[in-house]
């Protein structure tokens, strides 16, 4: 049974309890802080990685990034190079082909009978 | 920043704000601390309890509801519940490890006096059952009214004023056998 006296006495230990709060010890303070910040840069790196990916981003990765971006304008370029100002055998051999330049055209490059005729033939 | 509310501050730090971390944290650390240094009696194991509850104070910051609970009770409850699972773990406690005396300019014999009645307040409460140990903490050293304890402990006020009646007769009991010794002898005269 709790007593006016008795509520004294344990007052009196309450008191000096109240009296003697523990000091936090040095350095818990910055952990406490440093981990406040550790947190941040965590959901910061989180949200970077489930970030929506733009479109231009999404043609980028299926490319293959930067590197194979490079690549393939190189190769654009070179083809659109080749086609405004071709280097002489290209253009000689394109032209024999379309039948340009009145020579006689290589047997190699047409086929001396066609399909309607070898059906004739064959009756 | 010293003006803001804890729910202001909590809001900052969750849009990254870390000014708002440091202020919460010198607002509720020691109380944190000190609270689970009264209810474990070991420092290193307070220490470590304070700094993951803070540590779960920012994980829950960006999802935190406004108007829910209080900072501060929360931080109780939290701090609390680590502690009783810690208590529950190990049954024993470590008293040669005392908290240092905020107050510098007591002389060695008192000091050593306080450090007595300290231990023997410590020790008794140790051997209460967690809940009555945990409001009788929050009620008489922390100074919560019994409200707040309820919202801690999740107990109405009325069952936080019947933990802490048994509580304080329990104490009582364990600590009239040292009373001459400790210097209470008169206390209350």
């Amino acid at each position: 049974m709790t007593t006016p006296e008795n509520d004294d006495f344990l007052e009196a230990f309450f008191d000096d309890a109240k009296k003697s709060a523990p000091v936090v010890p040095d350095g818990l303070m910055a952990r406490m802080i440093a981990d406040a910040q550790a947190e941040t840069d965590r959901r910061a790196q989180i949200a970077v990685a489930s970030a929506p990916k733009s479109v231009w981003s999404q043609i980028m990765g299926a490319v293959g990034g930067w590197p194979a971006l490079a690549g393939l304008s190189a190769a654009t370029l070179t083809g659109v190079w080749i086609g405004l100002n071709p280097p002489a055998a290209v253009s000689d051999t394109m032209a024999q082909v379309m039948g340009q330049d009145g020579a006689v055209v290589s047997d190699y490059l047409f086929d001396p009978v066609t399909g309607f005729e070898l059906a004739m033939l064959e009756g | 920043m010293t003006d803001q509310s804890d729910e202001d501050l909590l809001a900052a730090y969750a849009s990254g704000n870390q000014a708002a971390a440091q202020a919460l944290t010198l607002r509720h650390a020691g109380r944190v601390f000190a609270h689970a240094m009264r209810l474990l009696g070991d420092r290193a194991e307070a220490e470590d309890v304070a700094q993951d509850a803070m540590l779960k104070l920012w994980r829950i910051a960006p999802d935190w509801r406004s108007g829910e609970a209080q900072v501060s009770t929360w931080l109780y409850r939290v701090t609390a519940n680590m502690c009783i699972d810690r208590i529950r773990k190990r049954r024993t406690t470590n008293f040669d490890d005392l908290p240092e005396m905020a107050d510098d300019s007591a002389s060695v014999i008192e000091t050593m006096e306080q450090k007595e009645r300290h231990e023997a307040l410590q020790d008794a409460l140790d051997q209460l059952p967690d809940r009555q140990k945990q409001a009788v903490v929050l009620r008489h050293i922390d100074g919560l009214s019994n409200p707040e304890i309820g919202q801690i402990m999740d107990i109405t006020p009325r069952a936080v004023e019947s933990l802490t009646a048994r509580g304080k007769r329990a104490l009582t009991a364990l600590l009239s056998r040292k009373r001459e010794e400790l210097g209470y002898d008169h206390a209350g005269e």
